[in-house]
Order: C-alpha cells, then sequence, then structure tokens
C-alpha cells in the first residue's frame, strides 16, 4: 500500500476520534484493512506525529502505566484535506484511463 | 639501563599507571554493571499477566527495538516513551491474538526501530559513547599488557632504572624504577577512545541532518 495513504487512512480515524496504537490497527481492521499490521501502521504514526499533523497526549490507565493517545491537529487537519483531494484525484485519472482502455478505441479530435 | 628496543625519550601527553588487577577490577565492574542495567530493564518492559515464556519473548522484542532506536540516534526520552508505548500495544495485542502472532505482526524489531526512524538523521551520541568507553577499556587493557612485559624485563635487567619508547605505540613512553614503580605515558590513550567515539557517533550527520528534514516524505 502507498506509504501516504496510510497516513491519509489515519488521520481520517482520528479525525473522527482520538485513539492509541493497537486501537487504530483493530479499527483498520475492522474497516477491512486486515493486511496492514502492526509493523507498518506504527511507524506510519511515528511519522504522521512527525510531521506535527498528530499530536500525543497521555491518558492514565488502569491496567499500568498511562497510555500514549493521539488526536489530530489543525495541520493535519488541511493534510488531510489535502491528501483526499489527491487521492480523488489519483482515483478518477485511474477509473479514467481503465475506462479508455475498456472501450473501442477511439480518438477524438 | 635496560638495553636494545629502548630509546630514552620524554612524552607527556596522557599518563596512566596500570596494572593486571586493576583491569580485571575494572572488566568486572563493567561486567556488574551491564547485568544491573539488563535486571532494571526486564523489570520495567517485562510485561506482567502472561506466561514466562511470553515475558521473556516479548521483553526481548522490546529490548531489540530499543537498542535499534539507540543505534540510530534517538534521544533517550523518546527512545523510552517509543517503547513503552510499543509495550502497551503489545500487550493489547498479545491479549487478543497470542503473544507469538502479535510479535509475528510487528515484524523485525530492527527494521521496525528503523521505519520508526525513517528520513531522520542524527548523529548517535550514545554510540560513541559506547565506542569510546570499550576502546578506552581496550587500550588500558593493551598498555597494562605491556607494562607488565616492562616490568618483567626491567626486574630481569638488574638495573635501577629503565627509560624508553614502545615500538609498536608510536610517542609512547615508559620508566621503571627499582621497587617496582613505573609510569607508563602514551597519547594512544587518548587517541584511540576519541577516534572510536568519533567514528561510532558520526557527528557529522548534524550538517546532514536538515537536508534529511527536507527530503523525507510521511
Amino acid at each position: 500500500m502507498l506509504k501516504g495513504l496510510v497516513s491519509l487512512l489515519l488521520l481520517d480515524l482520528l479525525a473522527e476520534e482520538s485513539d492509541y496504537g493497537y486501537s487504530l490497527v483493530v479499527r483498520l481492521q475492522g474497516k477491512g484493512f486486515t493486511d496492514l499490521a502492526e509493523g507498518t501502521i506504527y511507524p506510519a504514526l511515528a511519522r504522521v506525529e512527525q510531521a506535527g499533523w498528530i499530536e500525543a497526549y497521555l491518558v492514565a490507565s488502569e491496567k499500568g502505566p498511562a497510555r500514549k493517545y493521539y488526536r489530530i491537529t489543525a495541520s493535519g487537519q488541511k493534510e488531510r484535506q489535502r491528501a483526499r483531494e489527491a487521492w480523488e484525484n489519483l482515483v478518477n485519472l485511474v477509473r479514467a484511463a481503465a475506462d479508455k482502455g475498456d472501450g473501442p478505441t477511439t480518438r477524438s479530435k | 639501563m635496560f638495553s636494545s628496543p629502548i630509546v630514552p625519550t620524554g612524552g607527556d601527553s596522557t599518563i596512566a599507571t596500570v596494572s593486571i588487577g586493576t583491569v580485571l577490577i575494572a572488566a568486572l565492574g563493567l561486567f556488574a554493571i551491564g547485568i544491573t542495567v539488563l535486571v532494571v530493564r526486564y523489570l520495567r518492559l517485562g510485561i506482567s499477566g502472561v506466561g514466562f515464556g511470553d515475558r521473556n519473548r516479548s521483553f526481548l522484542y522490546l529490548l531489540r527495538f530499543s537498542n535499534g532506536l539507540m543505534f540510530r540516534g534517538i534521544g533517550d526520552k523518546e527512545r523510552r516513551s517509543r517503547t513503552l508505548e510499543l509495550r502497551a500495544n503489545l500487550a493489547d495485542a498479545a491479549a487478543s491474538e497470542g503473544m507469538a502472532k502479535a510479535i509475528q505482526r510487528l515484524g523485525s524489531p530492527r527494521r521496525l526501530a528503523a521505519s520508526v526512524m525513517e528520513g531522520r538523521i542524527r548523529p548517535t551520541w550514545v554510540n560513541g559513547i559506547i565506542a569510546g568507553g570499550v576502546a578506552s577499556f581496550l587500550a588500558v587493557l593493551f598498555h597494562g599488557i605491556l607494562a607488565d612485559a616492562w616490568v618483567t624485563a626491567a626486574e630481569v635487567s638488574g638495573a635501577e632504572t629503565v627509560n624508553g619508547t614502545i615500538g609498536l605505540l608510536p610517542g609512547a613512553t615508559f620508566t621503571y624504577e627499582r621497587g617496582g614503580d613505573y609510569t607508563l605515558t602514551s597519547v594512544w590513550l587518548l587517541i584511540i577512545p576519541v577516534v572510536a567515539f568519533l567514528l561510532w557517533a558520526r557527528p557529522w550527520r548534524l550538517v546532514l541532518r536538515d537536508e534529511a528534514r527536507v527530503s523525507s516524505g510521511v
């Protein structure tokens, strides 16, 4: 999967609700991304945090030490918007190219 | 005066008086410190509420991940934070799908650490300190062995004082006085650890860091 796409998925999930690492993995799996393993998602989370698109905060946990949660930042919202538009543009281009390939060969002048 | 390999000189860079006993005590001290650090890390990183085997397996994974971050130059505070975060996530994953599968889904700890650090180039100061320390220890050990050989040779010679240079270490000088007092002067005791520190710390990465920040994608 494209690296930027994982970032977009994480930004989408965190725009819905603040969350922590493993819970984000479970939510992605629940949406059908079963092939996305933790070994891919945690580094992506770190990169998105490093870019300043999400920020971490600690929440006290009954089970053990405080847990690290993430929430989206204002620049993260902007990046999400930009990435969404880029993705939709890419999908449209691919779809248009595929549609051309399926139909009879015509060339407009 | 002890004869053939000795050329009287006057050195004054670094002075160290060493013996094999001192070196052995230092080695034992380092070993004890290493074991203590390992036990403390086991207590901190071990996941509770799982079997002994799973606890050990998760500890080894987290230890390798943490070391992977350390050797790539990540700061101590962030390294601890990321390792404890991974520990919490791993504990959750192990509770729902078992430790073996949870670890398998994480992949290699070294690769995971490298992925987390992707696009971030830093000098590895910790590496440099460790390498400098090890090099310093080895340099002292080597000088100690040489000094021991010198003392033996000087005692056999029967001379009151022995002064000379050491062929293997240009610039190093040795002074022995009857009664067992000796001084080994060697600039190599300084040069070897400093070179090891620079080679492993890679301080030139400070210059490259800004370029890496600009070029890294997310």
